[in-house]
């Protein structure tokens, strides 16, 4: 028998199928708790630089402190940052949409989601109407389940 | 603080960079990239007294905890091992943790190496959305693209860029990436062909974004008095440092004392910063001949320039209209083709080093920046998020 029977590439596929239960820290449960349960939108203040840090979590990134003091953010807010995505990825959602960096009115720190509501059909037209520090209102979904995406985001105009 | 050693790279190897094929496996491209390190350097892996490997999330790669299977191509056998890994700025970081390990006294050769083949995986985004927080960010479609998509709108609404200054920075890369025999993408395209490519996620298109690569890089580091004058023609590290950027880019958006936002790179500054004041540059526009910046998207090569004190904050998208960083211009930048041509990622930012290296020596081939005494190398991982800074010079810092 030859032992050399083709240099054909041996190739092998595999597939990685992993589950993982994250647990969230208290600061972050309880965001995600009134978000889902009140519709409210939480931000936590820093008692040193006195940021109001959106979405809240435990630590301050500056100041290496605990944060504390929650803050009722309100429901309209600034587009800081945004994207029209428009590549397919294998398990995320169909393009096009717009991903956003939101800064609610009474924070310092924003807040990413999906900002709905403009028209894709046209890169151009839709560029026209999305601009960095428009005014924008912070949406809830009917349904919550207690995700960042139970809100997402709509220009006010 | 005592004083640290000075430390050369005395040898270079990286194996040509091309799409993830069947051959050479991850482990044969460690070993191609090592073994030809240790030859430019006139040594054999025995001379070598520890071992730095440079692997980024090796999720893409797809062998968990894989330094295990990589020791043996890398000659770690009853040798000091350790695994660096900071996304994209591996490869530099790997670096720095090798010129430690010579800085300190410890050893006096370290071989710092790694490869890639991202394409192993056609996942790849599916992988990098699994780089952000399982509550506030993952269920949200943020990718690597869309990330360097938001600081380019960011940089836009601040300084007025233009998606042209991008394409231009993109026909640049790959102008320099048809003279550089290693790199992945090596042909010609048009500032049209850039702007005619189609959105990946605007203002980012096709032709504005770097490959997915596969290949190996390798680095040999010696201490001064392991120079052996005879045989190397040793580069010198002159400076190096790193600064990290604050997990979420939601906190990245009020301008900073240095009048820096989301839009520019502002770790990568002050990791400049701290590199160029251990190196003695002053003044970077006139000491500095060359810079091999990592650069996945072609406007992140446009806030570099500025964060590494190239071009003064918003000015830097005209000057690339105009050449002054082309490889005939005042200070090119990216002369092997950048990462816009080439990307494989746990060693893309190792490959600037190496090229800082070849530029320094003279060795660079086709796009050799004629005179090249002083180049910088940079890396950038993370969701722009972990930079790093390496001065290369032909002279012996003092």
């Amino acid at each position: 028998m030859s032992s050399t029977a083709g240099n054909d590439p041996w190739i092998v596929e595999q597939r990685w199928d992993l589950t993982y239960t994250h647990s969230a820290d208290p600061i972050t449960a309880t965001f995600l708790r009134t978000l889902r349960d009140e519709g409210r939108v939480l931000g936590i203040r820093c008692p040193v630089c006195e940021r109001v840090l959106a979405p809240p979590r435990p630590i301050c990134d500056r100041d290496f402190c605990e944060t504390g003091g929650w803050v009722d953010l309100g429901m309209t807010g600034t587009l800081e940052l945004f994207t029209i995505m428009y590549l397919a990825i294998d398990g995320l959602p169909d393009p096009p949409y717009v991903l956003a960096y939101v800064r609610p009115d009474g924070a310092d720190t924003a807040i990413g989601g999906f900002l709905e509501g403009v028209d894709l059909s046209s890169t151009e037209a839709a560029l026209a109407r999305l601009n960095i520090g428009a005014p924008v209102t912070i949406e809830l979904r009917d349904e919550r389940h207690g995700r960042i995406t139970d809100l997402y985001f709509r220009l006010a105009s | 603080m005592t004083t640290p050693r000075t430390v050369a790279a005395i040898g270079v190897g990286q194996t040509p960079f091309g799409p993830t094929s069947a051959a050479p496996t991850y482990v044969e491209l460690l070993q191609q990239a090592a073994a030809q390190a240790l030859r430019s350097a006139s040594l054999t892996i025995d001379d070598v007294d520890a071992i730095v490997l440079a692997l980024a999330p090796e999720s893409l790669m797809g062998v968990n905890h894989a330094e295990r299977w990589c020791i043996d191509s890398i000659g770690g056998r009853l040798k000091p091992v350790i695994r660096i890994q900071t996304g994209g700025a591996t490869g530099l970081s790997a670096i720095q943790a090798g010129y430690q390990h010579v800085a300190s006294g410890l050893y006096e050769r370290v071989l710092v190496v790694g490869a890639d083949r991202v394409r192993e995986s056609g996942d790849a985004q599916k992988i990098f959305n699994k780089i952000w927080d399982p509550f506030y960010e993952r269920a949200l479609p943020f990718t690597t693209i869309t990330m360097i998509a938001m600081s380019a709108v960011r940089y836009m609404h601040n300084y007025g860029m233009t998606e042209r200054q991008m394409a231009r920075v993109s026909q640049k890369a790959h102008h320099n990436g048809v003279l550089n025999p290693n790199a992945h993408i090596r042909r010609e395209v048009t500032v049209e062909e850039v702007l005619d490519s189609r959105y990946l996620s605007w203002p980012l298109k096709l032709l504005d974004a770097c490959p997915q690569s596969a290949g190996g890089c390798a680095v040999v580091l010696a201490s001064a008095d392991a120079v052996d004058a005879a045989v190397h023609e040793p580069a010198w590290i002159s400076g190096l440092s790193m600064a990290g950027e604050t997990y979420y880019i939601g906190d990245r958006l009020e301008t900073s004392e240095r009048g820096y936002d989301y839009g520019d790179a502002e770790a990568l500054a002050v990791a400049a910063e701290r590199a160029y004041a251990m190196a003695g540059i002053t003044d970077p526009r006139t000491q500095i001949d060359a810079v091999e910046t990592y650069a996945s998207f072609s406007p992140v090569e446009i806030h570099n320039a500025e964060a590494l004190g190239l071009a003064d904050l918003g000015t830097a998208g005209p000057l690339f209209e105009a050449g002054y960083f082309d490889l005939d211009g005042e200070i090119p930048l990216n002369p092997s083709g950048g990462v816009i041509c080439t990307n494989p990622i746990s060693v893309t930012a190792m490959v600037r080093f190496v090229e800082a290296v070849l530029q320094v020596q003279g060795r660079a081939g086709a796009h050799q920046v004629p005179g090249a005494k002083t180049v910088v190398a940079t890396g950038a991982g993370g969701s722009h998020q972990f930079f790093n800074v390496a001065v290369v010079t032909s002279e012996r810092p003092a």
